[in-house]
């Protein structure tokens, strides 16, 4: 087997670390999301050693503004 | 590196109880025909590894282990295997609790679970067949994203909480909209505005001569003032009340129409009695009627009273002239029961059922006696007539019923139901005022409710969108990552499928994830000049080829993910590819897989020496096994010529009959010159059933062994005698008859003797293989590592296979008993020539009887 190949298979034997670096990169890359999302999606990845399993921050964002408009009410 | 040893099985899928399975270093080769149990041994090695079974747990076809997974004569299921850790042995069955072995041994069993280290034809078949969603759902149990599909589904889910949230603030402001324009009186597909509220609005506050709103925000200062206006009004709801109760009072029919059919009915009450008085006695139209049916129906012919004969016509024309008689009588009956009928509908009308209730709620007060005595005057008279009474008492209860008293009771009602609504301010006014009031109520709360809603709804569109961003990123995440590996797997599976396949102009698949849709695979390959589906083009040999490369290509990867998992089993995968191709399937195993210990399974006895003879390349031993046969009672049996030398060389061997012993020794004579024909290149004649026994086989071997000399001087004992007795086998096994019984135990040690030591001559135990003929020297037998060798022109005795040698049948001469001590001595003489120390028959002898001298000794 060549070692080429050998580095590839070995640079896969983590699915899921190749999947969150295409995930990073891809996020990296996108335009369309609000400064705020990006930066909360951001610091959630740059505290994960593995894929996050809690994406709180991400919630918070999504129930901040909710919250808001029951305390308004 | 762990490494399986032993497998013990009882009682699961076609196994009974064994025979075990002894694992060599290197692995297993079995060879059987098709049902005769090899994959009972794939399918225990993966229950006990992996607590499941593929070929009976992937769903979809009715079957699992806990139905099918036991052996249909056996009530439990037993399956022990033990791996050898290293350093030691340990025994894994189907009830160790994996948390309980070491740590290494538990990253094995974990590997085990989940990887891919099992391959049987049906999977192979399967993933090629399947649909791509299915390929992908198929591949995805192997693709260890567990971690990363966790944060993908979490995504997932938050953005299924977001639409459900956004649905329920949907409907909560079409609901407050349609609250709203209830109240205001707009058409129902009416948009809402500000502006469309405040005109509404003003229009009621115009109409109630309140002043009007110039905005919305002046709303509850308007709320506050018609509250004040609507104070006097605060008895409201007794006012509805007294008006609902003054509107029954208005409704009550005129007492003339019950005075009028009370009469009526009493009319026809006193007619009736005159008419009966005229006829003078009863008459019962419907009893003549009903009589003359019976006598028709029953065919009467005579009465059943007075014995007389009946005549039919006669009854008939009697009954008819009775009823015409009774005519008027008829008509008078029926104008009373009207009357009767109308006179009671006339006093429903005037029992006022729900009046003293509806009173009491609107007065506080019960209702004034002199009605309600009335009231209960008409509930008895009801009461009375609807019962039958005679004409006194019906006229006597209509003289007696107070009317006039009644019609003043009703009058004391409305005096007094006329002085309460007096006591009310105008109902009109109260009727502006609450609608001015009710519509300021709604626009304020609902106006603000639907600009809440609205503004959440913008919120939840907005990170509704993020979140499909996010999904959309993470599912491209995971398509790109798997897509990498997948090009890595059909990178690896070409470079074996060339190593199969070279120059053919075939190859190249490829695996693709598409960008649509939440994950399928497509395959795609090269056919020469065409790429597409390799079932369009590929034949059934390249496409099992295609399969397995690609099984192989995901082990190998799977390897790299965790190295403590170095096995690869392969059930009768090979199907359909031709021989030469078996052939370098069989090479490629072996070579890219010598790091793993290897499990493969074939009902094709050509691969199986395929096999064999690749595995010898290998640095470690296979166990290797033939199945003879199956029965539903026994299950598997081994067939192959180590399991019958064995047997032979056994305690089991030495005791046995002697039509047991030539039945065995044909058997492994039968199999050593398969093996022998094929590997030295004897021709022999061509059979189309493939049924090549002892007779065909051993012509053209005793022909053609005449031509090596080396090797025929060496066994020109053992042939000969086998020439001379291999008919026995025909005799004793196949065609049992008088002379069989007469076999004598010297004639069976003689064959048996004589097929021992061609065995002994051809196979070789430490390369685990027959010698074969080797082209590139000179046509040279050898095996493997030329433990055993045989030159085609006799040079000079060689240390293996000289005269010196002594034989069975020389050994047997000499006293020593059949069996192992044979076996052993033999061993023992091969090895001492090896060395040199005995170099003539003279040294062999006295070698032997210095051993035997020894052995007595000891004993």
């Amino acid at each position: 087997m060549s070692n080429d190949r050998d580095k590839k298979i070995k640079e896969l034997a983590n699915l899921n670390q190749v999947a969150l670096k295409e995930f990073e990169i891809l996020l990296d890359q996108n335009k369309d999301l609000l400064p705020e999302w990006k930066q909360a999606v951001v610091a959630l990845l740059a505290t994960s050693v593995t894929p996050p399993k809690d994406i709180d921050s991400i919630r918070k964002l999504l129930t901040g503004k909710q919250n808001d408009q029951t305390s308004n009410s | 590196m762990i490494r399986l040893q032993t497998l013990r099985v009882r009682g699961v899928r076609g196994i009974v109880d064994g025979p075990d399975l002894n694992i060599e270093k290197g692995g297993v080769i079995l060879c059987g025909d098709n049902a005769t149990g090899k994959s009972s041994y794939i399918d225990a090695i993966e229950k006990v590894l992996t607590n499941r079974c593929s070929s009976l747990d992937d769903g979809g076809r009715g079957t699992s282990w806990s139905k099918q997974g036991s052996h249909i004569n056996c009530a439990d299921s037993e399956i022990d295997l033990t791996i050898f850790d290293g350093n030691k042995d340990v025994s894994i069955n189907l009830n160790t609790d994996i948390s309980t072995l070491e740590k290494q041994t538990q990253g094995f069993l974990e590997a085990a679970r989940q990887q891919s280290f099992v391959l049987r034809r049906r999977t192979l078949l399967d993933f090629i067949n399947a649909a791509p969603r299915q390929r992908y759902l198929a591949i995805e149990y192997f693709l260890n994203l567990e971690e990363y599909g966790a944060f993908e589904n979490q995504l997932k889910e938050m953005l299924k909480d977001v639409d459900t949230q956004l649905s329920i603030a949907e409907s909560d402001k079409t609901q407050n909209e349609r609250t709203l324009k209830e109240k205001l009186k707009l058409k129902y597909n009416e948009g809402i505005s500000d502006k469309r509220c405040l005109d509404t609005v003003n229009l009621t506050l115009n109409v109630a001569g309140i002043e009007l709103l110039e905005t919305l925000e002046n709303v509850s200062n308007r709320v506050q003032k018609v509250e004040a206006l609507l104070v006097p009004f605060k008895d409201i709801g007794i006012l509805q009340k007294v008006q609902a109760l003054a509107d029954y009072v208005k409704q009550i029919p005129d007492i003339q129409n019950l005075r009028q059919t009370a009469n009526q009915y009493l009319l026809a009450c006193e007619e009736i009695i005159a008419e009966e008085s005229r006829l003078k006695g009863h008459f019962y139209v419907q009893v003549l009627e009903t009589g003359f049916t019976w006598i028709t129906e029953d065919g009467l012919e005579r009465c059943p009273l007075c014995d007389n004969p009946i005549n039919i016509a006669d009854v008939k024309a009697h009954v008819d002239a009775r009823i015409a008689k009774h005519e008027q009588f008829i008509e008078l009956k029926k104008q009373q029961a009207e009357a009767h009928k109308a006179f009671l509908n006339a006093l429903e009308q005037h029992k006022h059922e729900n009046i003293e209730r509806q009173w009491r709620e609107a007065f506080d007060s019960e209702v004034p006696e002199q009605f309600k005595t009335t009231i209960n005057h008409v509930a008895s008279l009801l009461k009375l007539h609807r019962a039958p009474i005679s004409t006194g008492e019906i006229r006597r209860s209509i003289q007696d019923f107070p009317e006039e008293y009644y019609l003043q009771g009703i009058q004391i009602l409305r005096d007094e139901i006329n002085l309460k609504l007096a006591s009310f301010p105008d109902s009109t006014r109260y009727a502006q005022l609450y609608q001015a009031k009710s519509q300021l109520v709604a626009t304020s709360f609902h106006l603000q409710q639907i600009a809440n809603v609205t503004d959440l709804i913008n919120h939840l569109k907005i990170c509704q969108g993020h979140i499909k961003i996010l999904v959309d990123i993470a599912e491209k995440g995971r398509k790109n990552a798997v897509q990498k590996l997948l090009d890595t797997v059909v990178e690896v599976a070409n470079g074996y499928f060339q190593q199969i396949h070279p120059k053919e102009g075939i190859g190249s698949p490829k695996l693709e994830v598409p960008k649509r849709g939440s994950g399928s695979i497509e395959l795609i390959s090269q056919f020469h000049t065409e790429i597409g589906d390799p079932r369009g083009h590929y034949s059934e040999g390249h496409i099992d080829s295609l399969g397995l490369c690609l099984f192989l290509a995901i082990r190998r990867i799977h390897y790299t993910q965790r190295p403590e998992l170095s096995l690869l089993v392969l059930d009768d995968v090979m199907h359909s590819v031709d021989a030469n191709h078996r052939r370098d399937t069989a090479n490629l195993i072996f070579r890219e897989f010598s790091d793993h210990q290897i499990i493969i399974t074939t009902h094709d006895p050509l691969w199986f020496e395929y096999l064999k003879s690749a595995s010898q390349k290998s640095k470690h031993k296979f166990t290797q096994h033939r199945i003879a046969h199956w029965t539903l009672e026994h299950g598997p049996v081994w067939g192959d010529h180590l399991a019958n030398y064995e047997w032979l060389i056994s305690d089991n061997g030495i005791t046995a009959k002697p039509s047991d012993l030539v039945i065995k020794a044909g058997i492994l004579l039968e199999e050593m010159l398969q093996n022998l024909c094929n590997n030295l290149g004897i021709s022999v004649p061509f059979r189309i059933r493939g049924d090549y026994t002892i007779g065909p086989l051993w012509d053209s071997f005793f022909v053609a062994v005449k031509k090596n000399e080396e090797f025929y001087d060496n066994t020109k004992l053992c042939l000969e005698k086998i020439e001379e007795l291999k008919n026995l086998r025909n005799w004793v096994g196949a065609h049992w008859n008088e002379w069989a019984q007469t076999l004598t135990q010297n004639e069976a040690l003689a064959f048996t003797g004589a097929v021992l030591q061609l065995q002994n001559h051809t196979y070789c135990n430490e390369c685990s293989q027959f010698i074969v003929r080797i082209s590139e020297l000179d046509g040279v037998w050898a095996c493997a590592q030329e433990c055993k060798r045989y030159n085609k022109k006799q040079k000079k005795a060689t240390a293996q296979g000289s005269k010196q040698t002594l034989g069975w049948q020389e050994l047997a001469a000499m006293g020593i008993p059949a069996g192992q001590q044979i076996s052993r001595l033999i061993s023992m003489l091969q090895d001492e020539q090896k060395a040199g120390r005995i170099t003539t028959r003279v040294q062999a002898e006295e070698f032997v009887r210095k051993q035997q001298a020894l052995r007595n000794k000891t004993s």
